[in-house]
């Protein structure tokens, strides 16, 4: 009878469903069931306990629970609860034996598990799983199909046979949505967008949680969206293959859906898995199962909100109405009182347009910046439509009242200001940086952080001596918007404008989980089931926001250190809520802080921009022409095969927007590219605007570039004496193609190794080619671990090598110390990493199988000392004596030979340093001294900051381009004797490390050079900078040097926020070019 | 090197940064000050403490890191440091500040009052190298200015400071240490085996508190020399008196990041006793066996120098550091053995056997080279290869903090190799960040569980 049986229960708790399996002593499955929660967990759990109990009896079983919401429910009933890699890998292991690996995809986290098998037929595997980030996981799937006007039975058995694929961010679920929404508007198949979705979730998998590993057979795809959606298993059984291509894997001979392929049952494995793992496990836990009675009474409780102390919470966000009244007070946004404009009729004014990415602002202001009008629109997916209907409302107003606004001038900031700018025949642009700014300085004074938070978009402004130093952005990750308010007002089905007033009814608010968005849905529904309020969950909601902003977005643990004065900004700041957990933060943790919330938060950018416009028209006539002719202003856009890019074999689509502006003509703006030939119409033009560009670039050195084409080139200065060479040497050398990785520490020492394999008579030394978005796609199939950026491009350019070049040996040597200028210090050391590079990507190829052998060529990775001139002779004689067949002669005539290939690209490019700090001493000009290690020279590392600079004429100089001449020091270092130039100790004591020694000591040298400006740029995830931070700042701050922030540098080109960057940095650069212009024309000069 | 003429600036920019002060502890005002400290974990700073109460120092020993010292960390230090940054320089904070509130004193009086005795890094290759200067700013930030640090380095052999210093960091100060952090591993294996073998376990805990008092107590007195031998003697009558149960449980070797693997506390969320309390039986990360690695490495850095000198002077310098590092790793072994000796922790089934550098050196020479000096990186691919050919354990864990250079960044890598060529060891690497114990220990379950597989196997086949 079943009821004498050992009985096991194996109970999966998702956040969307919940599965429950049992199970007897022979791991026979006599009972299953799965469905939908609909936010009801426990209820559903209850349900399905009373039908086992009916089933079964309500005796005796052992419960092994699962599942992000199976911990509470397990605590419920006597269950146990056991982490969900470990039931699903532990299921798997029993159901198939033969399987190399799973992919499961959940509604908010995706895992993998890879198995290892030892000869004695042991299995172990390790697993990855994204545990911060809802990105590439199933959350986003409700959610946009239900935008999608297709029946999810279609959805369901969509092929993505002959689909086209479009590109779909799934790095993160919200950012994903954003670009379905966009998709639709643009009119593309609805069909083509669910499985580019597909596509993108798979594809963002590989590249995150694989970590360099191919998935052996038999590959198990499990998990709702695998079991559900047949698109998935066809793409991954694409994918797939291509990985076992590149990795060389042999597979089992069978078709490949019985490679790949998605078991039946699949949605039960966690559950099952559960219990086998727990009867393993704990061998002690036997029949501890306590009956549903405390489930249900907490369902009762969760009811009447007595549940609620079983989660943490905090006070909500005020304790009084009357409190709300005085916090209202003070920072309510009042509604804009348009002024009494008496007996006027004819006001002077000067116009500024703010075209964000989801709304439009317009306004006018007076001669002393006073708002004289105001609009603001969400966006109806296109800025110039935005626009001309604000401008047709003006112009109708006018007509109204009879006042008649006489524009003066006008300006634009925003994403949008390129074509609005042109269609509306506008004055000036300004980055919207600079335009809030302005409007903030305009209305508060000075400050140190402006904090703009919109619907989707964050930015946080750093501002030191009036500039701003540092932006941070939410380029990856959408947790902290205004977003996720709105959208949980809409599932309580509360107006946003009621937000407020309903979260200030709550004296008590459960504490939310900061970070992912769609992880704090799965908190709202526990909070929900224990009987939370609307009202105290929309405040608990708000009371994360500045957790989310602050800490996770802006990582600054210490806001006491940034300074006292906010300003608070943007669409959100309407919400009262968001603005007193914001506030309450603040001061919570600032000594003194002052708090503003901008009057005119929504429109603060587009004021910026009527400031601009007013301070810079000067005695010029503006070109704008009236409302009536701006409301007119119409366009066409083209998406097509005959739009598409054509100047290089990427073939980017772009789109192409003939706009008839208010003169009446008609100019077509495209937007869309990818790079900035993509800007063109034709081929002349785009050729002129790229010979246009090359003289720009040509008015200022840019010896960052400069540096990178130095490095590479050919450094053949010697060649050895015949005499000293054997015959079978010469013969065996001339065989040899070098192939040496473009990266890393050869960003220093390229001419060094090039002078000598080239002086002992290789036939060849090449490089792998530059750091790309190709050569990064092509080859990061390999990195198993996660390092930075410099680290991890590395098995790229050595698959670059091995695939794409024809050489027979790579060189990737270990460089462990980097000589050096700077005297005095406790080392010259390379960082571990990229000394263990090298060892890292020999792993990588010979892995699995030995793909150097496999090519036929030979992997070299010599470890050298290159501070200490004998020992990296030595070094270099005992790793290639017998590889190169190599005298002792040889090895010092080429080691020299290097050197002086050293001393040559170094003197090179300190002559030219020095003509270019001659030109700004001379010509009363700023010049930017871009601090990095060596390989920041990399263009693809850089992402091409230096040229930037370049092209708006400030010259750029590296490190390694500054004289270290006492001809040049002594004057910045008054006083100092020639060797304590070249010193840090007194900043810097603990300088162990090479490069950032040499960052630091050129620190020292701008913060005394009144023409350098500092780009401080770094990876993320270096080890070594991090410590730096705050000093380089303070030795750049104390003497009031503008330094601006690169950091956490990595692969992503974040363009839009790069681009906003460059163009602030350029305003202050300008600022300060004007200061010293004038200093010297007006002021007595004062010899150093 | 260029010939150009070298325009100066016009003006030079002024209002330069001088750094943070870190000024000497000076005889005159020895009596004032308080020496505080704590060394990755509390059995080797209440060891250390014996000196100083010999010495008649004032001290407070800050004991073990706990979870809120993160946060003290991140508050006032760098962005994108590692979580052994934040837990150390964290705790400081946390005990200035609890001064602060127990004596009333002010951030000023209390610069002036106390001061802070660490280890400073000894190598570089990684951030650990640059902590003294991360300690700099979180006190000057922290409101602490001109707090006072006293640094020193894990080679006996050092020079000791000048005559003024109040504080000398001389060979028996060195020799202090070293005993105290012997002491503290010999525990940390009885503690091991105890906890896993004892037929009850509920007074395990106190029993060796105990123990711990009596051995310090004897370190205490000024011939701690004899002593200390003596009273571990005693501490061994006590221990062997313990009954234990037979047979071999799930054997896990743990190691890893210095920090990671040493912490036994919040700091690595106590991995070795929760691994204990799941059922197994722990082989502990050794402290002596690092410092030993240290003077290791600098024996190769000399043997290099000797190679290369370019004059006899700097061959005899060499020289004479090499044979330094010698009589140092001499000296150490010495003690680690006597103690050992004394204890006899083989009677209470406690693991204490270190390795042969040299013969690790070689294990892992084609994988990761061993004069990368990274710290354990390299040393841990050893020691997996070493325990995957002996074949006797049954889970290796490598414990390292989020974005550790040598660690995450380079053996992570090169481990992926070792695993597929030795996939009989139940491998798995885990990455602290200070707060996500929750998702580390699930993964450390799974591993538990293939090592109890593993075993239940061995021991049906015998």
């Amino acid at each position: 009878m079943a009821k004498q049986k050992e009985l096991f229960l194996g109970l999966d708790v998702g956040s969307t469903t919940a599965k429950v399996v049992v199970i007897d002593n022979e791991n026979n499955i006599l009972w299953q069931k799965y469905s939908r929660h609909n936010a009801h967990q426990q209820e559903l759990v209850l349900d399905y306990l009373k039908q086992i109990e009916a089933e079964f009896g309500s005796s005796k079983f052992t419960i092994f629970a699962t599942g992000s919401g199976g911990k509470v429910i397990a605590d419920m009933i006597g269950g146990k609860h056991i982490q969900e890699v470990n039931a699903v890998t532990v299921a798997v292991e029993y159901i198939h034996p033969n399987a190399g690996s799973v992919v499961e995809l959940g509604g908010q986290d995706a895992k993998v598990i890879l198995w290892n098998k030892a000869k004695d037929g042991r299995k172990t595997s390790i697993s990855y799983m994204n545990d911060k980030c809802a990105g590439g996981t199933g959350a986003s799937l409700d959610r946009i199909f239900s935008k999608v006007n297709l029946h999810i039975d279609d959805i369901q058995n969509l092929s993505s046979e002959g689909v086209t694929i479009h590109h779909i961010a799934a790095k993160c679920g919200v950012f994903a949505e954003t670009d379905v929404v966009g998709l639709l508007k643009a009119g593309v198949d609805e069909k083509e967008i669910v499985v580019s979705l597909c596509a993108a979730i798979v594809k963002q998998n590989i590249e995150v949680l694989l970590h360099g590993n191919a998935l052996t057979d038999d590959v198990i795809l499990l998990g709702g969206p695998h079991t559900y959606f047949k698109a998935f298993a066809e793409i991954w059984r694409k994918e797939i293959p291509k990985l076992w291509d590149l990795h060389k894997i042999p597979t089992k001979n069978k078709p490949i859906e019985e490679l790949v392929y998605v078991p039946e049952n699949s949605q039960y494995y966690a559950a099952i898995g559960a219990v086998l793992f727990g009867k393993e496990s704990y061998k002690d836990i036997r029949n501890n199962y306590t009956g549903y009675q405390k489930l249900k009474e907490l369902i009762s409780q969760s009811l009447s909100g007595f549940a609620k102390p079983m989660s943490t919470s905090r006070d909500g966000l005020v304790q009084s109405a009357e409190e709300v009244e005085e916090f209202a007070k003070e920072y309510r946004i009042l509604e804009f009182e348009q002024p009494n404009f008496g007996n006027q009729r004819n006001i002077d004014c000067f116009l500024g347009i703010d075209g964000g990415s989801t709304s439009s602002k317009m306004v006018l202001i007076d001669n002393d910046g006073e708002l004289l009008y105001k609009d603001y629109v969400l966006s109806k997916g296109n800025p110039i439509v935005d626009i001309t209907a604000m401008f047709a409302k003006l112009s109708d107003w006018q007509k109204e009242t009879g006042i008649s606004f006489n524009v003066k001038s006008s300006g634009v900031t925003g994403y949008a200001s390129d074509i609005l700018k042109k269609a509306f025949s506008l004055d000036s642009a300004i980055v919207e940086t600079i335009a809030h700014l302005k409007s903030a300085t305009h209305y508060y004074g000075d400050l140190d952080i402006i904090c703009d938070v919109g619907g989707q978009d964050i930015k946080v402004m750093y501002m030191k001596h009036g500039r701003v130093v540092d932006i941070k952005l939410n380029t990856q990750c959408s947790a902290g918007n205004g977003y996720f308010l709105q959208s949980m007002a809409n599932q309580f089905n509360i107006p946003i404008e009621e937000y407020a007033d309903r979260a200030f009814t709550a004296r008590k608010a459960p504490v939310f989980n900061y970070g992912c968005a769609v992880f704090m849905e799965q908190d709202k529904v526990n909070f929900q089931q224990l009987g939370w309020s609307k009202e105290e969950i929309m405040a608990g909601l708000a009371l994360v926001l500045p957790q989310n902003i602050w800490n996770y977005v802006v990582q600054e643990t210490n806001l006491n250190r940034v300074g006292s004065r906010f300003l608070l900004q943007g669409g959100t700041q309407k919400n009262l809520a968001a603005v007193k957990a914001q506030v309450d933060f603040i001061k919570e943790r600032v000594d003194d802080a002052k708090v503003y919330v901008h009057k005119y938060a929504d429109v603060a950018g587009a004021i910026g921009a009527a400031i601009e416009a007013k301070n810079t028209i000067g005695e010029k006539t503006s070109t704008f022409g009236d409302f009536e002719a701006a409301s007119k202003v119409s366009f066409t856009t083209q998406n097509d095969e005959s739009t598409r890019c054509r100047f290089c074999s990427n073939y980017c689509t772009r789109n192409f927007i003939d706009i008839k502006t208010t003169s009446g003509e008609t100019v077509t703006h495209i937007s869309g590219y990818a790079c900035d030939k993509g800007a063109s119409v034709s081929l002349e033009e785009m050729k002129a605007a790229q010979a246009k560009k090359k003289q720009l670039r040509g008015n200022s050195a840019n010896l960052v570039a400069r540096s990178e084409e130095l490095l590479f080139q050919d450094y053949t200065n010697h060649n050895l004496p015949n005499n000293l060479t054997s015959k079978e040497a010469k013969e065996k050398r001339a065989e040899i193609v070098v192939g040496i990785p473009r990266l890393l520490n050869l960003f220093y020492y390229a001419p060094f190794f090039n002078a000598y394999f080239k002086t002992l008579g290789v036939k060849d030394v090449v490089y792998s080619d530059k750091t790309s978005k190709k050569l990064w796609e092509e080859g990061n199939k390999w990195g198993s671990i996660d390092p930075c950026f410099p680290a991890k491009v590395a098995p790229a350019h050595v698959h670059n090598l091995l695939k794409k070049k024809n050489v027979t040996h790579i060189c990737f040597p270990m460089i462990t110390h980097i000589e050096s200028n700077v005297q005095d210090t406790l080392g010259n050391n390379a960082c571990v990493i990229q000394m263990g590079t090298p060892e890292v990507v020999h792993a990588a190829f010979t892995r699995q199988r030995d793909h150097f052998k496999e090519s036929d060529k030979e992997y070299w990775k010599p470890l050298i000392r290159m501070d200490r001139r004998p020992e990296a002779l030595g070094n270099l004689y005992e790793y290639f004596k017998d590889r190169l067949l190599l005298t002792e002669e040889e090895n010092a005539f080429a080691v020299n030979a290097g050197f002086e290939a050293m001393e040559k690209y170094l003197g090179t490019l300190r002559d030219e340093g020095t003509d270019v700090l001659n030109d700004l001493v001379e010509n009363d000009r700023i010049g930017v001294l871009f601090i990095g290690h060596p390989y920041h020279h990399d263009s693809g590392l850089n992402h091409n900051i230096p040229e930037e600079f370049q092209a708006l004429n400030f010259p750029v100089l590296c490190i390694e381009s500054l004289p270290i001449s006492e001809e040049f020091l002594a004057p910045l270092f008054m006083g100092k004797e020639y060797d304590e130039t070249q010193k840090i100790t007194d900043v810097w004591i603990r300088n162990f490390n090479r490069n950032t020694n040499t960052k630091l000591w050129a620190a020292k040298v701008a913060s005394r050079h009144q023409n350098l400006a500092v780009i401080d740029m770094s990876s993320f995830k270096c080890g070594h900078d991090a410590p730096t931070y705050s000093y380089i700042d303070r030795i750049l701050d104390a003497s009031g040097t503008p330094h601006f922030l690169f950091h956490d540098v990595d692969q992503n080109k974040p363009s839009a926020s790069i681009k906003i960057r460059v163009q602030s940095i350029k305003y202050f650069l300008e600022e300060e070019q004007r200061l010293l212009k004038e200093k010297y024309n007006v002021n007595e000069i004062v010899e150093a | 090197m260029t010939e150009k003429k070298i325009i100066a600036p016009k003006q030079v920019r002024v209002g330069q940064w001088e750094g943070y002060k870190n000024e000497p502890w000076l005889k005159q005002d020895k009596k004032d000050v308080t020496v505080m400290f704590n060394f990755v974990e509390r059995r080797k700073s209440m060891f250390l403490s014996a000196y100083f109460t010999r010495k008649g120092i004032k001290f407070i020993d800050m004991g073990d890191h706990v979870k809120e010292d993160v946060s003290y960390g991140k508050l006032y230090g760098n962005r994108m440091q590692c979580n052994p940054i934040y837990f150390t320089s964290g705790s400081l904070i946390r005990n200035l500040l609890k001064i602060e509130k127990e004596t009333g004193l002010s951030k000023e009086e209390i610069s002036k009052k106390y001061i802070f005795l660490s280890g400073g890094g000894q190598c570089g290759p990684c951030r650990y190298g640059m902590y003294p200067q991360e300690y700099l700013k979180v006190l000057n930030e922290a409101g602490y200015k001109n707090f006072r640090i006293l640094i020193f380095g894990s080679d006996l052999g050092q020079e000791e400071g000048t005559e003024n210093d109040a504080f000398k960091f001389n060979l028996i100060f060195r020799i202090n240490l070293a005993i105290a952090l012997i002491l503290a591993d010999l525990f940390h294996a009885a503690e091991c085996s105890l906890m896993a073998y004892a037929e009850n376990t509920d007074g395990i805990e106190d029993l060796l508190l105990e123990c711990e008092q009596i051995v310090l107590r004897a370190f205490e007195k000024p011939y701690y020399f004899w002593a200390v031998p003596k009273a571990l003697k005693k501490v061994n009558k006590k221990l062997t008196a313990v009954k234990l149960k037979d047979g071999q449980k799930p054997l896990i070797f743990v190691t890893g990041e210095f920090f990671a693997n040493l912490a036994h506390n919040d700091g690595n969320y106590n991995l070795r006793r929760f691994i204990t309390s799941e059922g197994c039986e722990v082989i502990p990360g050794n402290f002596t066996q690092r410092t030993l690695y240290d003077n290791w490495r600098r024996s190769v850095e000399a043997k290099r120098g000797m190679k290369y000198a370019e004059t006899k002077e700097e061959y005899k310098f060499h020289k004479k550091f090499l044979k330094k590092q010698k009589m140092s790793s001499w000296v150490i072994k010495k003690i680690y053995n006597s103690y050992v000796k004394a204890l006899k922790p083989e009677e209470f089934r406690a693991r204490t056997e270190m390795m042969d550098i040299d013969k690790m050196a070689e294990l892992a020479k084609d994988f990761y080279h061993p004069e990368i000096f990274g710290g354990e990186g390299n040393l841990e691919v050893a020691e997996a290869i070493d325990h995957a050919q002996r074949d006797e354990i049954d889970g290796f864990i490598s414990s390292k903090p989020f974005g550790c250079m040598p660690s995450s960044g380079v053996s992570d890598g090169v481990q992926s190799k070792i695993m597929h060529m030795y996939p009989n060891l139940n491998f798995l690497s885990i990455e602290t960040s200070g707060d996500n114990d929750v998702s580390i220990l699930s993964r450390v379950s799974m591993l538990l569980l293939k090592a109890k597989q593993r075993r239940e196997s061995i021991e049906k086949e015998k």
